[in-house]
Order: structure tokens, then C-alpha cells, then sequence
């Protein structure tokens, strides 16, 4: 199984995620995903970072890692520097589910990384033509 | 993020442009804008999409949480020129149902 990885680590931070956005884009592109794959992908990874900031303010980055199955498809692991202890979230439960909600629409395979019963990151999966 | 307004005295609706991206760094300042219009008028709202290439679910609350104070005054909010894969997320989110989506012949 031939299998390239990309990893990208970003402050986290509102601000930073248009580069995780413009870097998913890009990487799935590279990977041989349609238009619309595409666009799949980078709104379930930038909700995916914006969940997990959502639930914790004190994290300080977010690491991504894009392993490219060139015959399957794609996985992509969203985590925190730290795992998440709910804070003060930026926005209401109703919207955060609805994040995760969407991510689950979007792409094949969505779950949650846990550490000690504690979130830690998420996990997803976009096979070709899925 | 860009957001004009223009309100319309004949027809008592906000006309408003929303262009750009709007995601967990630009949903607050979406959101203070919108409500800034409705604390002047309360009332329906049109919002055309024509120039907006991306919205996640932070954008999306702050769309709901207009539309919940808008309706809250008998009025509406109508979404138009969205993208197909924008619209998309309004179908899957089933928010194509609660908002009125304007669709072009």
C-alpha cells in the first residue's frame, strides 16, 4: 500500500483556520479528489478544528496529519497540543453538535480521539468517490 | 469577510450582501453586524450569498440565532445565489427548511 503523509501544525487559534482550510484544500487535490470531494473534505476538517477549539480555549496548537492512501482515499487525524477540558466554549451546544453533525454528513468515516475518557482530537476518513 | 446592507423603506426588508469566507474568526463580527441591523429595524432580511465561498457551522448559528429573533417579529429571512456546494450544507442540515432559499431559474 503506497501511502504519502502531510502533517501541518497551526496555533490554535480563529485566525489560523484559513491556512488549515487552503492546506486541506490543497493536499486533497494533490490526493486525486473531485471538486466536490473537496469542498467536502476542507469543511469537515476546518469544523473539526474549530470543534475541538470550541470546547477548550487553553490549547495552544492544533496538529494535523493527511495520510493519503493513493488506491483508497484519505485520513485525516485532527488533534489538540493537550486534551480538551471543556472551558468556556465560543459558541452553544446546539451549534457544536450541529459541527459534528455536519463532519459526519460529509465524510465516510468521523470519530472522536479520546485520552483518559477525555477528547483529544478526531479522526476521519474520505475514500475516492465516496 | 465582507457584509453591506441597504434597508428598504418600501418593502420594510434589510437587503443585505454577504461575500467571502465566514468561519470562527469573522461569525462574531457577522454577527454583531446583523444584529446592529435588526436593533435599527426588526425585520425581514434578504441576504444575498452571491459572493460567499465558504460558511461552516459557526456562520450557520449566527444565521439562526437572526432568524430566531426575526421571526420572533412575524418576519423571515430569504437566502439567495448560493452555491450548490453551499447549499448543500443547508439541505444536510436541514436548515434549507427553515430559511427561505431562493433558487435561480
Amino acid at each position: 500500500m503506497e501511502m504519502d503523509n502531510i502533517y501541518l501544525k497551526v496555533p490554535a487559534k480563529p485566525e489560523y483556520m484559513l491556512v488549515i482550510r487552503l492546506t486541506t484544500s490543497a493536499v486533497a487535490s494533490r490526493a486525486g479528489f473531485g471538486v466536490d470531494e473537496i469542498e467536502d473534505i476542507k469543511l469537515a476538517v476546518s469544523e473539526a478544528g474549530t470543534y475541538v477549539m470550541n470546547h477548550d480555549r487553553s490549547i495552544e496548537w492544533l496538529e494535523l496529519t493527511f495520510k493519503v492512501d493513493k488506491e483508497k482515499g484519505m485520513w485525516i487525524d485532527i488533534f489538540a497540543s493537550k486534551s480538551v477540558h471543556r472551558d468556556v466554549p465560543f459558541f452553544d451546544d446546539e451549534q457544536i453538535e450541529l459541527s459534528f453533525y455536519i463532519m459526519q454528513s460529509l465524510m465516510d468515516v468521523v470519530e472522536k480521539t479520546m485520552d483518559n475518557g477525555v477528547l483529544r482530537g478526531i479522526k476521519m476518513y474520505k475514500k475516492y468517490g465516496g | 469577510m465582507n457584509v453591506t446592507h441597504n434597508y428598504n423603506s418600501s418593502t420594510n426588508t434589510w437587503e443585505v450582501s454577504l461575500s467571502g469566507e465566514v468561519d470562527v474568526y469573522s461569525a462574531p463580527q457577522l454577527k454583531e453586524v446583523l444584529h446592529s441591523l435588526l436593533d435599527q429595524h426588526n425585520s425581514s432580511m434578504i441576504i444575498d450569498c452571491e459572493g460567499l465561498k465558504y460558511i461552516d457551522s459557526t456562520g450557520l448559528g449566527v444565521l439562526i440565532g437572526v432568524l430566531k429573533r426575526v421571526k420572533d417579529n412575524k418576519g423571515n429571512i430569504s437566502i439567495r445565489n448560493l452555491k450548490p456546494y453551499i447549499k448543500k450544507i443547508f439541505t444536510i442540515t436541514g436548515l434549507d427548511k427553515i430559511f427561505l432559499i431562493e433558487v435561480q431559474e
